[in-house]
């Protein structure tokens, strides 16, 4: 299985040499390369990369903010550091900031192919499986309440996908930018896998408070609702029928009256295809200022109401009165 | 004093509030006025980012938005546009309070100082 290696430094000399170098191991590696961080986190967006090589100085995103970044985003894809100002105070903050290997100029293209080898042949140390439904798998990882990230492929689809488990509980998933549940979603919807085992796993955060089969059992519903177009009266596109989307609302709303009492200053709760819009654009300027997606705001547009909106599966929009207060309402909606 | 020093001093307790990374201000045809990130904080993305950030939001005139990696607030003005960038742990009630403060007082340096000489026109 050919792995693709991203390269970030921005030494265009050195690049090439490396990739050059790297010629030698094609029948393991591609190699992509990029001139800084935020060059590498839009190829991260688009590719579906093991291993990430960075320089620790650069413009505009240095090393250190692109291992961070990665290690928030990516857990699942290692690190390794290449400096020619290596001191040991920077080896410690990259190995803390999650970094796998450090590695000082100049130094031995083999050197750094072997590390690079060695840390490709980690997400495979636990076994593979080929064609494989994954649902019935990662049921059998619960029971067994293991500690790894399965890597998954859909080769019909093209895509390839991460899932953590700690102590059999599913932490997290990743495909593409994506995270969380959504991710997991997307996971358990494709139907022949070929899947890898490394025996750890990086996250350590539990993104997904749901159970595996209510998980699995949702994933084949939203499949299944996807082959069947939704009809044009539907009010919101991504919800999975206008009850969903109802209980979803009243639960926002519960959630605010509940903690702020009548006094909270909430109008209405709704879903609006035009707001989804903006979340999205607002997320997507967000990604490319290294911000990440959209998870909430407060909108004042001059008007006697103010909205906050909700980013998620379902963008939830909430017009609020000039008296609701504000703060504790954002403190609210972001626990 | 330099324009970049006037400025400086307008936002500088802002630049100073605990989680602040940086601070940029644009006219309203997205020309940048001052930009200035803390020690640490992001890289300056393009100016031309933040305006389509600000452009997204349609007419607000206000905005605090959490992102997944850090929190942004956008003030529009009649001279333009305050875009405040934090960490995800930053007090936003605290920003928007030095926000009521400050641009009142960068209305005062025009009348006083000329602020429209920081404008192109």
């Amino acid at each position: 299985m050919i792995r693709t290696i991203l390269l970030v430094d921005d030494d265009r000399e050195m690049l090439l040499a490396l990739r050059e170098g790297f010629g030698r191991y094609a029948e393991s590696m591609r190699v992509l390369l990029a001139g800084d961080g935020l060059e590498a986190l839009e190829v991260l967006k688009h590719e579906p990369i093991s291993l990430v090589v960075t320089d620790l100085k650069m413009p505009r995103m240095d090393g250190f903010e692109l291992l961070a970044a990665i290690m928030g985003s990516y857990p699942d894809i290692p690190v390794i550091i290449i400096t020619g100002f290596s001191t040991p105070d920077m080896e410690r903050l990259a190995r803390q900031g999650g970094a796998v290997g450090f590695i000082a100029k100049p130094f031995l293209i083999e050197s750094l192919a072997r590390q690079i080898l060695t840390m490709l042949r980690r997400e495979t140390e636990g076994g593979t499986l080929h064609n494989v439904s994954s649902g019935m798998f990662l049921q059998l990882v619960e029971m067994e309440q293991k500690t790894c990230t399965i890597r998954l492929e859909d080769k019909a689809a093209g895509k390839k996908g991460a899932l953590f488990f700690v102590e059999g509980a599913l932490f997290d998933a990743r495909v593409g930018n994506l995270q969380g549940e959504p991710a997991a979603y997307e996971i358990f919807g494709w139907e022949q896998v070929s899947l890898s085992i490394q025996d750890d796993s990086p996250v350590r955060e539990n993104r997904i408070q749901k159970d595996l089969h209510p998980l699995i059992l949702e994933a084949a519903r939203r499949k299944d609702e996807k082959k069947t177009p939704p009809a044009a009266t539907r009010q919101h596109p991504s919800m999975a029928g206008k009850e969903d989307a109802d209980g979803h609302l009243a639960r926002v709303r519960n959630k605010i009256e509940q903690s702020l009492g009548p006094r909270s200053g909430v109008e209405s709760v709704f879903a609006d295809s035009v707001w989804d819009e903006r979340v999205k654009r607002l997320s997507r300027h967000g990604t490319k200022l290294n911000l990440g997606g959209l998870v909430m705001g407060y909108i004042d547009r001059g008007d006697p109401r103010d909205y906050v909106v909700l980013s998620g599966d379902m963008p939830t929009v909430i017009a609020v009165s000039r008296k609701c207060p504000r703060d504790k309402l954002m403190q609210i909606l972001m626990s | 004093m330099t324009l970049r020093d006037d400025m400086r001093d307008v936002f500088k307790d802002l630049l100073a509030v605990d989680g602040v990374r940086g601070v940029v201000f644009f006219t309203p045809s997205g020309e940048r006025v001052f930009e200035e990130f803390n020690i640490g904080g992001s890289e300056p993305a393009a100016v031309s980012d933040w305006y389509s950030l600000v452009a997204s939001l349609g007419k607000a005139r206000e905005a605090e938005l959490v992102f997944e990696r850090g929190q942004v607030y956008v003030r529009r003005t009649a001279d333009g546009v305050l875009v405040v960038v934090m960490g995800l742990i930053a007090p936003c009630a605290v920003i928007r309070l030095n926000c009521d403060i400050l641009l009142p007082a960068l209305k005062e340096q025009r009348s006083t100082k000329g602020i429209k000489r920081f404008f192109k026109r």
